[in-house]
């Protein structure tokens, strides 16, 4: 029997399935039916949830880095999360009108199944550009350059299947008396925004009034399961925690911090949030039992909301750099004058990157 | 369920299954082979089907047939060694994936595409799973015309149709095997 063998649509499914994202754009090309196959979303959300699984489940199977080249441009690298090899190296999408973004920065959002959201400050304009860096489309967001934003957040909603950004506005109000100091001056307002729709909702601020600890250099939001996540001071300065937004329900939720780590700030105190697995990890400074070094205290909250799960899992230091966040076997990154440096709490041995 | 208690374990010459190929040819498999096959199990999970009857597999040639029993022959005798220890069971992991590299590496595309269709007839998942990896890695690299010739279809595009698709994803037509 010589003749050739044709292959029923549900296997040549199964078997595209397994192939990376180029081959399947440049698989379109093969004939109409193969075209309307790739690019159904049935096929898409099949795909992604195939990765992940091969991926056990972990989300970060790809590491971006940003950095400038020679040429004084920014350039992506694609790291393979297990062995950091560089797997890709782009440009950043075409984003904005004025070319030179020197001035401000183009800064990552987050970045949610494969999709990156990137916000660019430059003298002139403030944008936000949803990308995909597998299949090099872009979408820039309409109307998004509204500054000053007190923080910015991009997620997935699973239950309307459709990605979303939160823009945490400042509201002035200039009838105020000018006496006060100027926070006293401002509201927020809550909008949000869907790739679905295509347009925002802006939503009045029913929340307690906070000031949002974010540092763009080092990202501003955590994001884990469809909820992202910030650092925040009440007024006054008084009292701490962590705001997080649900993507699906568009609510804030309020996890205040514990009572130990409210009691031994000092004024230099440093805190920062990211992830361990699934849940929300927070480096807090404190200081070795003769106040002379810093360390690191590494927190877990295991539940959003619920302040009596913050759990503490180990200090690291003192002589310790900053952390940044967990790698994979619980060994974490940290951040040296130099660079990165990996670290392994258990063994305590630290590797130059 | 006739003569069961006597030998249990298929191995030891228990009890056999008698398949048989598109041409006729018939297959003697240990029972615990021939039930990796989850459509010879449900020929058998009816009422009232004996053991001695033979399983006729109208769709299956007796290359592919052949091959598949070997399979999953080693497939079984690999699972049995493995238990709860996670030193045995990381080698039977690896075994196992060389066995699968085994069986695809000297397959034409034709014997492998009949191995695809086989193991979909017969409702073998972990086998399907892998040749569709394995197909998929043949000819994630390939050219679009490779592909339409690996998988028999036209190109229904008009020119100007395709030269439009083509120039939308450019970028990834690099770096393409010849072929």
């Amino acid at each position: 029997m010589a003749m050739f063998k044709e292959l029923p649509e549900d296997l040549v499914t199964q078997i595209l399935l397994w192939l990376p994202v180029v081959s399947l754009l440049r698989f379109k090309c093969v004939c109409k039916s193969w075209y309307a196959l790739i690019t159904h979303q049935n096929f898409i959300t099949k795909h992604l949830l195939q990765k992940k699984k091969n991926n056990n489940n972990r989300s970060n199977t790809q590491l971006l880095l940003k950095l400038r080249d020679l040429r004084w441009n920014y350039v992506v690298y694609t790291l393979d999360y297990e062995t950091l090899q560089v797997s890709l190296t782009q440009s950043l999408p075409p984003l904005f009108s004025f070319g030179d973004y020197e001035e401000g920065g183009i800064y990552v959002v987050g970045s949610c199944n494969g999709l990156v959201c990137l916000h660019g400050n430059s003298i002139y304009e403030f944008n936000v550009v949803i990308w995909n860096p597998a299949t090099k489309e872009t979408k820039v967001v309409p109307e998004s350059n509204v500054p000053p934003l007190a923080c910015i957040g991009f997620g997935f909603d699973a239950k309307t299947n459709d990605y979303k950004i939160i823009n945490i506005r400042f509201l002035f109000h200039p009838h105020s008396n000018s006496r006060n100091y100027p926070y006293q001056n401002y509201s927020y307002q809550k909008a949000v925004y869907s790739l679905n729709a295509d347009s925002w909702r802006i939503v009045d601020w029913e929340h307690r009034r906070v000031h949002f600890l974010t540092d763009d250099y080092k990202g501003p939001m955590t994001y884990v399961n469809g909820v992202a996540s910030w650092r925040v001071l009440g007024d006054g300065y008084d009292w701490g925690g962590v705001l997080s937004f649900d993507m699906s329900d568009e609510v804030f939720l309020e996890t205040p911090l514990p009572d130990v780590v409210m009691r031994n700030r000092d004024p230099n105190f440093w805190e920062e949030l990211f992830l361990l697995n699934e849940s929300i990890a927070m480096a807090v400074s404190s200081h070795s039992e003769d106040w002379s070094n810093v360390c690191f205290d590494i927190w877990l909250l295991l539940e959003v909301g619920v302040k009596d799960s913050w759990t503490k899992l180990f200090t690291i230091g003192p002589g310790i750099p900053r952390p940044l966040g967990f790698w994979k076997n619980g060994t974490m990154f940290l951040e040296n004058v130099n660079g990165l440096v990996l670290y392994d709490p258990s063994t305590k041995e630290m590797t130059d990157l | 369920m006739a003569n069961n208690g006597e030998n249990p374990s298929p191995d030891v010459g228990g009890k056999t299954v008698k398949l048989k190929a598109d041409d006729g040819e018939i297959f003697e498999v240990e029972e615990a082979v021939a039930m990796e096959l989850q459509t010879v199990k449900s020929f058998f999970d009816d009422d009232g089907v004996s053991y001695d009857t033979v399983v006729p597999l109208l769709n299956v040639s007796s290359t592919a047939l052949a091959k598949v029993i070997q399979y999953c022959r080693r497939a079984v005798e690999l699972r049995a060694k493995s238990g709860d220890d996670e030193g045995a069971n990381e080698k039977a992991r690896e075994e196992r994936e060389g066995l699968e590299a085994e069986l695809v590496r000297e397959e034409s595309d034709e014997g492998i595409k009949e191995l695809i269709l086989a193991a979909n007839y017969l409702n073998i998942k972990d086998m399907l799973s892998f040749l569709c990896r394995a197909v998929g890695d043949r000819i994630k690299n390939k050219s679009v015309e490779y592909v339409r010739r690996f998988f028999v279809l036209e190109n229904d595009f008009s020119p100007e149709e395709e030269e439009r698709t083509r120039n939308e994803v450019a970028w990834a037509f690099e770096g393409v095997d010849a072929d």
